[in-house]
């Protein structure tokens, strides 16, 4: 059930209806209800393997809480490698038999492990990685073991954040099961202004984009430098509208019944430096691997080559969280390389000045940009290609120009979609751009009557501009 | 909750306001050298052509009003079959002979085989998009019967209205002229398509069936009855396929089946793989489409069966 579909409308308003209507006392199992169903649209069966892993990390935080010593730390590591087992079987193993086949034939030995025919259950690194936090927080003291096997399952699985995120933290999430959220206009309209914004950013821009980026990427071999370079700026906006998108509707859906979820994207386009867009983008996950992976290993506060190597070590994981396949981890050590290589150069680079910021913004696209190469293509002689064709082989004859705006459809409106792809997305872009530079502060909403017509206006936008053929958000396949 | 209220009514409204506007002028948008819309803008047209992207792609209308020395039209959307075609001509010749009592003389119809047998479909939503408001209500009801217990016809036909040709409507100031000459009366203007790479000798279309479908042979019975009745011959034809797509079983079938419909309704059916190198690829661009050397081959040819046709004193083949 995507969130861009009929059927998840009408869940929604009966999840929501149903929510306000049942006692406080009844909501968690209602939820908890819900959120199977959404789970078991997809595959029925991987509901099995997500109660396995809840079971597993529920029991560990109980034996966590209530040990002393090395057998803490036991648990803690039982909960971990179970958790990342199940994360290896479904997602990493036919990675694991290819780079270990291929590392076999260069030293003359012969693999013989099978690969794998297991599909990987939607959305498991989003809750594999929640379940990874709420242990992690109990072994460190920070958050109490849940008691309630139905409250920390329904902390896994809640429904808006379940396949995609944000990735919460139990601090945060956990005790707002336990409040009774009485029925506010004020969150409900914000909450669907969220939502409407989200569409807009998915069905409206990302999934406007993709009808470029999709075929120019299927046959790159065919295309020119021009189109590919269009089709990456156009993956950009993509994988960004699709993924902030997929996050906003997930925040309001749960803001709708009255749950803060933690926000996930802050205009990463804007980023003044690739430190600063990591600070922007898929924030609900970079501050997991900041909290559990690059602190726990030194973080900054080692000597400087250590730091630099929890640097690249930390991105690398990252990239490989993305997906079995070289490209992310190409894509995670490249994103390390230019982090180590901005701190060697942060004196200077990330100095005062306007000139040097216009120019730092621009050069963190431009390399941000390059980095949406690896992430899009199919495997890593592509994104090679790709990148030499942009280098080499891009020229703006009128005649690469006009067959690289006829490429949507083939015929003459393929220069009116992709104009009015370029408006819309300019017109997301400019109402982010003004939220960056004139931010809204907690608690100093905008007035109702100014969401509601928000809502209204963002609605008649995706009626009118939206792809109506619900396409699945490009997160989903991690 | 009013206010909740409040919000889904004005979205309701608003909504309703802009689609129901959209669907009763989006047509002034639609291109002036193409299209029903195109073709509504013509006054003194002879020959009428109309299918899909066959006959856009199989005919260079400038060279065949060369070579005839008539006023040739073509209206083609992709994917169109002769369900899909009843409303054009419901609308187009009346109108034509209305403002020119001449009206055209020949109706082109083309009869391409395979989707004789296919089920009626609509591919292409410019063809909603360009017509008129009535034309429009036309295609809705014929697609409401054509698919009545499709739960998602509702919300396709709902799509067709709101939501498609949106983009030609925004950027109508900047895009309309550039669009407008791109074609010449319905026909490519400068557009080369190049022949086959590879792989011509293998080339396969999907054909659903070897049997026509009834809902197209009351079709082209209806254009038949209409076109009779406002004095216009109709000749029925197929543009050439390659050797390999016209050897398939299946397309003969329906060849034949197309050959006996015509001569149950007594109009003449032209095999354009008739003296066609149809075993030559640079003549075709895939499948079903020729290349713009066959093109030019192809309008030669048929020229001279409209001249015939044109200069006869009859006007009857």
């Amino acid at each position: 059930m995507l969130f861009n579909s009929l059927q998840f409308c009408a869940f929604f308003v009966i999840v929501t209806t149903a929510y306000y209507l049942l006692p406080w006392r009844r909501r968690w199992q209602m939820l908890l209800a819900a959120s199977c169903f959404f789970y078991m649209s997809f595959v029925p069966a991987y509901i099995l393997i997500l109660l396995v892993t809840i079971a597993l990390d529920y029991y560990m935080g109980l034996r966590i809480a209530a040990s002393t010593g090395k057998r803490r730390l036991i648990y803690l590591w039982v909960s971990i490698v179970s958790t990342c087992l199940v994360l290896f079987v479904f997602k990493y193993y036919n990675f694991f038999v290819a780079a270990s086949t291929g590392a076999g034939r260069l030293l003359g030995m012969r693999s013989t492990l099978p690969l794998s025919s297991l599909i990987l259950p939607i959305g498991l690194s989003f809750h594999t990685f929640q379940s990874l936090s709420y242990v992690v927080e109990v072994y460190r003291g920070r958050q109490r073991a849940e008691r309630h096997f139905g409250i920390y399952a329904l902390y896994v699985m809640f429904y808006p954040q379940l396949v995609a995120g944000p990735i919460e933290r139990p601090q945060n999430l956990l005790h707002q099961f336990y409040e009774d959220h009485a029925f506010q206009i004020e969150n409900v309209v914000s909450g669907l202004s969220m939502m409407a914004w989200g569409y807009f950013q998915k069905m409206v821009i990302a999934d406007r984009a993709a009808q470029y980026v999709n075929p120019a990427y299927g046959n790159w071999q065919t295309q020119s430098g021009l189109t590919m370079l269009l089709a990456t700026a156009l993956f950009a906006i993509q994988i960004y509208a699709d993924f902030a998108g997929y996050s906003s509707i997930a925040i309001g859906a749960a803001r709708v019944m009255g749950f803060e979820l933690m926000t996930n994207f802050r205009h990463p386009y804007f980023a003044s430096s690739i430190g600063d867009f990591w600070h922007r983008w898929h924030i609900s996950l970079s501050t997991w691997f900041k909290d559990y992976v690059y602190i726990p290993l030194g973080g900054s506060r080692v000597a400087v080559p250590r730091h630099y190597l929890n640097l690249l070590i930390t991105f690398t994981i990252s990239g490989l969280w993305h997906g079995a396949n070289w490209t992310f981890v190409i894509w995670g050590l490249y994103n390390g390389l230019l982090l180590v290589g901005e701190s060697i150069a942060a004196k200077w680079w990330l100095g005062r000045g306007r000139l040097l910021a216009v120019v730092r913004r621009a050069v963190t696209l431009v390399l941000t940009l390059i980095g949406w190469v690896f992430f899009r293509a199919p495997s890593l002689e592509s994104a090679l290609g790709i990148l030499h064709k942009i280098a080499l082989d891009t020229s703006l004859r009128t005649s690469e120009v006009v067959a690289s705006l006829l490429l949507v459809t083939g015929d003459n409106r393929g220069a009116a979609v992709m104009l009015t792809t370029l408006l819309l997305t300019a017109s997301m872009l400019a109402m982010e751009l003004r939220r960056e530079m004139h931010p809204v502060e907690r608690g100093r909403m905008p007035s109702l009557a100014l969401q509601s017509a928000q809502i209204v206006l963002l609605f008649q936008v995706i009626m009118l501009f939206g792809v109506m053929r619900a396409s699945a958000f490009i997160y989903f396949q991690f | 909750m009013r206010r909740l209220f409040q919000i889904v009514a004005a979205s309701a409204g608003l909504l309703f306001v802009l689609v129901s506007t959209k669907v009763l002028l989006e047509d002034r948008c639609a291109p002036l050298t193409s299209g029903i819309h195109g073709a509504l803008q013509q006054r003194d047209v002879q020959v009428f052509l109309l299918g899909s992207s066959h006959t856009r792609q199989g005919y260079d209308i400038a060279e065949l009003e060369k070579l005839t020395g008539s006023r040739d039209f073509a209206v083609a959307y992709d994917g169109l079959d002769l369900a899909g075609m009843v409303p054009l001509v419901q609308v187009l010749l009346p109108e034509w002979q209305r403002s020119a009592p001449r009206g055209p003389r020949i109706l082109v119809l083309e009869a391409y085989s395979a989707d004789l047998a296919r089920t009626p479909e609509l591919q292409e939503p410019r063809l909603f998009f360009d017509s008129p408001p009535r034309t429009k209500l036309e295609i809705a009801r014929n697609y409401l019967r054509q698919h009545p217990h499709r739960a998602s016809t509702w919300m396709d036909l709902w799509v067709l209205a709101a939501n498609r040709g949106m983009e030609t409507i925004v950027t109508y100031p900047f895009l309309h002229a550039l669009m407008n000459g791109l074609s010449y009366n319905g026909g490519y203007e400068g557009k080369t398509v190049a022949g086959f790479p590879e792989g011509f000798s293998r080339m396969r279309v999907p054909v659903t069936g070897e049997t026509a479908n009834k809902d197209q042979t009351e079709a082209l019975s209806a254009m038949i009855a209409i076109a009779r009745q406002h004095g216009v011959t109709v000749l029925l034809v197929e543009p050439p396929m390659p050797a390999s797509v016209e050897a398939e079983p299946a397309i003969r079938a329906l060849q034949t089946e197309f050959r006996q419909l015509a001569a149950e309704q007594a109009v003449p059916f032209i095999q354009g793989a008739d003296n066609f190198p149809t075993d030559d690829p640079s003549m075709f661009a895939d499948t079903n489409h020729l290349s713009t050397a066959g093109r030019d081959v192809y309008t030669e040819q048929f020229a001279r069966v409209l001249s015939h046709l044109l200069h006869s004193s009859s006007g009857r083949p």
